[in-house]
């Protein structure tokens, strides 16, 4: 019990030094402001993965309906509309667009004869500077914007040349069968593997700022981290016996995770980038005590703050590729279940990684506890 | 004391702390190198390089739907953005989790012969929510193309049905329809036949040069927190003193930071050098390095001092502002985040919207990548230059107004 006071007694202290200084408390009160502010614009604001020049020459009224098809679905790429073919590879040459796509003219013809037989003829003139993994899918969007000719085509071809039916059927008849054929809903249906967190309106830029913003939780904890040890380099704790210099390392911590995480966890309620009021609560207090955990090892681990701070890039950059914030790597899965963030950011969507991120929480403080212990007697003995 | 002297001394203290910045950038250098190489790899295409991972769960085995994931393994197009790999539900639920596939299609046992029979039970495309990568995104589009191709063949099978049933001919419709099954098939995977695909080739700067560029200036963004021992330590008593000696604000800032300059100077040459032995296996991914060596990555890197000179102002300037190392330290990594992140950093700043593009572009690190751009693709403009500069200027006289503040008492 009195050393539980004493340990708050510590941490009400660190808290009080820290809210002490002024520039730390005001980038603490920006963060909220700025971060919404940012998820709103991002949030509403039009983007896309790459812009592509489309150009109907002939103005042929089939391309026209293709056209409109992809232009009325911008959320992955962008379209600008250009008159000429000349204008389009201009375009595409001096980087103004990824790629330019030109249709032939008379499309619903040309189709009938591209669907028949083996070698197809082109249907569109494609003009990129690099062949990209990114245009290479943009090219699949454009098949499907074209599919429902194109399938139109292999179904009039078939029934007049492969079941020789000209003459004896329509054109507009087999139209009419084609148009009015019931179609089936989705083949494929797409659903998230955590069905049951709001992740509607978090969109490819968006969807990062969680992660930026969760990271300041460990880069203000380690920051205190460095404090604690210039303080401890200084003299400041020397009263302590070097073993139980873990009490005000714990406390630096806690108070560095806790400020920061409120202030974080207040951001996210007010950014909307929200997966539930007592899931983000839970989660934020579990990242708290896995971030207090994880920065006492490295207290314990690092002599000094030189070394801590020169090792602050390297932890930030494990953290962003580790974690799903940008790339979402595969092969960092070593790495990953080390760092607080990966547990805290999975946790929010899957309530199945709690217990694991309470053992980490646990072990973390374990092993900061050994340490110390071990490093204290190997270093006084 | 002489200003040579405070500059040595400054110096001094510099290269006092660089041996553990040194390594400890090397290991920075290390991890950021592999995410480079994997930013590179999904932007650039290519049979051997990076591909998205899609699992098929249910038994597909000895079914028409095996000789299809096979004809998309072995001769469709997409073969060289897409594996298909069969797994249990179980795994691919757990190999999801641990980011090794995209996501995974759960198929239903009579998948095939309901769309046949014009029955509808869905294939399930399950992917992460916790992860809007630029990969899931595509490959979600992708799924809904294959949803509509589908559909849209479907229309065509029951319509030609109905055609035969009409016409007396009702015996024929099992062949037909797997004819016809067939020629939708064939020209699915015959598809890129219908684009004619002309490759002007790079005139600017490529994909992978973009992302070297990018690269650079998270690192050079990032570097600062490194020397954050140097330059968080504000000695206010001395820098009185030494103005009293004579040596103003202004001398006292540029000793400073051209101690830091140096120190991060020699960083990024000796880490361009180390580059220089690997540029050839890189340039496939970056054709701006093809043929350059260790002496054109040093010219290279000469070729940007005034992006680093820029940058690292910038970044003493807000170590001048700061009181103490918690500080200093968030804002720093504020600045290389956040600046990286509007910038182009970790997207194309193509994907931002034209108001963030714009404003991103008037920022430091936009005015900076535009001149690492443009160093890279060899169309360095003189308005590249220019705004370098003026960004330099302004934050040097900021620096050594805040310093004129501290030396006279006020609070920074």
């Amino acid at each position: 019990m009195i050393k539980a006071k004493k340990q708050l007694v510590w941490f009400l202290m660190l808290v009080k030094r820290l809210l002490c200084k002024k520039t730390f408390v005001i980038l603490l009160c920006l963060i909220p402001v700025l971060v919404p502010a940012t998820h709103s614009v991002l949030q509403n604001s039009k983007s896309s993965i790459l812009e592509i020049a489309l150009c109907n020459p002939d103005n042929d009224p089939a391309t026209e309906k293709i056209i409109k098809e992809l232009t009325s679905d911008e959320d992955v790429i962008s379209y600008t509309i250009t008159a000429s073919a000349e204008n389009a590879e201009t375009l595409v040459k001096s980087g103004k667009v990824d790629a330019a796509w030109i249709f032939t003219p008379e499309l619903d013809k040309k189709a009938s004869r591209a669907v028949s037989g083996i070698f197809k003829i082109p249907l569109v003139s494609v003009i990129q500077q690099e062949d990209t993994i990114p245009l290479r899918l943009s090219r699949e969007v454009l098949h499907g914007a074209m599919y429902s000719r194109l399938s139109y085509a292999i179904f009039e071809n078939f029934i007049f040349e492969d079941m020789q039916l000209k003459g004896k059927v329509s054109e507009n008849a087999l139209q009419s069968y084609y148009n009015n054929e019931e179609r089936l809903d989705d083949i494929i249906l797409q659903k998230p593997l955590y069905e049951n967190v709001n992740s509607a309106g978090e969109n490819l830029l968006t969807a990062p700022l969680r992660g930026m913003v969760a990271l300041l939780v460990v880069l203000c904890t380690l920051a205190s981290v460095l404090f604690f040890l210039k303080d401890r380099k200084e003299g400041r704790f020397s009263w302590l016996s070097p073993e139980k210099q873990i009490v005000p390392a714990f406390a630096c911590c806690l108070s560095a995770a806790v400020l920061s995480g409120i202030t974080v966890f207040i951001t996210f309620q007010l950014s909307g980038i929200n997966s539930g009021f007592f899931r983000e609560l839970i989660s934020i207090i579990f990242f708290i005590l896995g971030t207090t955990g994880f920065c006492l090892v490295l207290c314990v681990l690092f002599p000094s703050p030189g070394i801590l701070g020169a090792a602050l890039p390297g932890i930030i950059i494990g953290m962003l590729l580790s974690a799903p914030i940008f790339f979402n790597l595969a092969g960092t899965s070593f790495i990953k279940w080390l760092l607080p963030m990966n547990y805290y950011l999975y946790s929010l969507y899957d309530p199945g990684y709690f217990p694991g991120f309470a053992i980490y929480c646990v072990s973390s403080f374990l092993i900061a506890y050994v340490i110390n212990r071990i490093k204290t007697k190997i270093i006084f003995n | 004391m002489k200003k040579t002297t405070l500059l040595k001394l400054r110096l001094k203290k510099g290269f006092k702390v660089y041996p553990t910045v040194l390594i400890i950038t090397v290991l920075t250098l290390l991890i950021t190198a592999f995410a480079g190489y994997n930013a590179l790899n999904s932007f650039s295409g290519g049979e051997k390089k990076h591909k998205a991972t899609i699992a098929v769960v249910g038994d597909v085995e000895g079914t028409v739907l095996e000789t299809g994931l096979d004809a998309l393994r072995e001769i469709d197009s997409s073969r060289f953005m897409i594996d298909i790999v069969n797994m249990d539900e179980e795994s691919a639920v757990q190999a999801l989790k641990r980011n090794e596939i995209t996501g995974y299609l759960i198929v239903p046992d009579s998948y095939i012969q309901d769309i046949f029979y014009g029955r509808n039970t869905p294939a399930t495309f399950v992917t992460l929510s916790s992860s809007q990568t630029l990969g899931n995104l595509l490959i979600s589009r992708v799924a809904d193309i294959m949803s509509g191709l589908l559909t849209e063949a479907q229309a065509g099978v029951y319509s030609m049905q109905t055609v035969l049933e009409k016409n007396g001919l009702a015996e024929k419709i099992p062949d037909a329809t797997t004819r016809l099954n067939l020629t939708y098939a064939t020209n699915v995977i015959g598809r890129e036949g219908l684009f004619d695909v002309k490759i002007t080739g790079i005139s600017g700067l490529s994909s992978g040069g973009y992302y070297l560029g990018a690269f650079l200036l998270f690192f050079l963004l990032l570097m600062g927190i490194s020397f954050n021992r140097l330059l968080s330590v504000k000695n206010t008593p001395f820098y009185r003193s030494l103005s009293l000696s004579g040596i103003k604000a202004l001398p006292q800032v540029m000793c400073e930071y051209f101690a830091y300059f140096t120190l991060s100077a020699i960083t990024v040459l000796v880490f361009a050098l180390f580059f220089g032995f690997f540029t050839e296996k890189v340039s496939p991914f970056v054709p701006e390095l093809s043929g350059v060596g260790p002496v054109g990555c040093l010219g290279f890197i000469i070729l940007i001092f005034p992006v680093i000179a820029m940058i690292t102002m910038m970044q003493f300037m807000f170590y001048e502002f700061s009181d103490n190392i918690i500080a200093s330290i968030l804002i720093q990594f504020l600045l290389s985040v956040g600046l990286g992140y509007i910038s182009g950093c970790f997207y194309p700043s193509g994907f931002f919207p034209d108001i963030v593009r714009k404003t991103a572009a008037i920022l430091p690190s936009g005015v900076g990548f535009s001149y690492l751009r443009g160093a890279l693709s060899g169309g360095l403009r003189f308005v590249d230059f220019a705004g370098v500069a003026v960004y330099f200027a302004v934050f040097t006289a900021i620096t050594v107004a805040a310093r004129k503040r501290r030396i006279a008492g006020d609070a920074v």
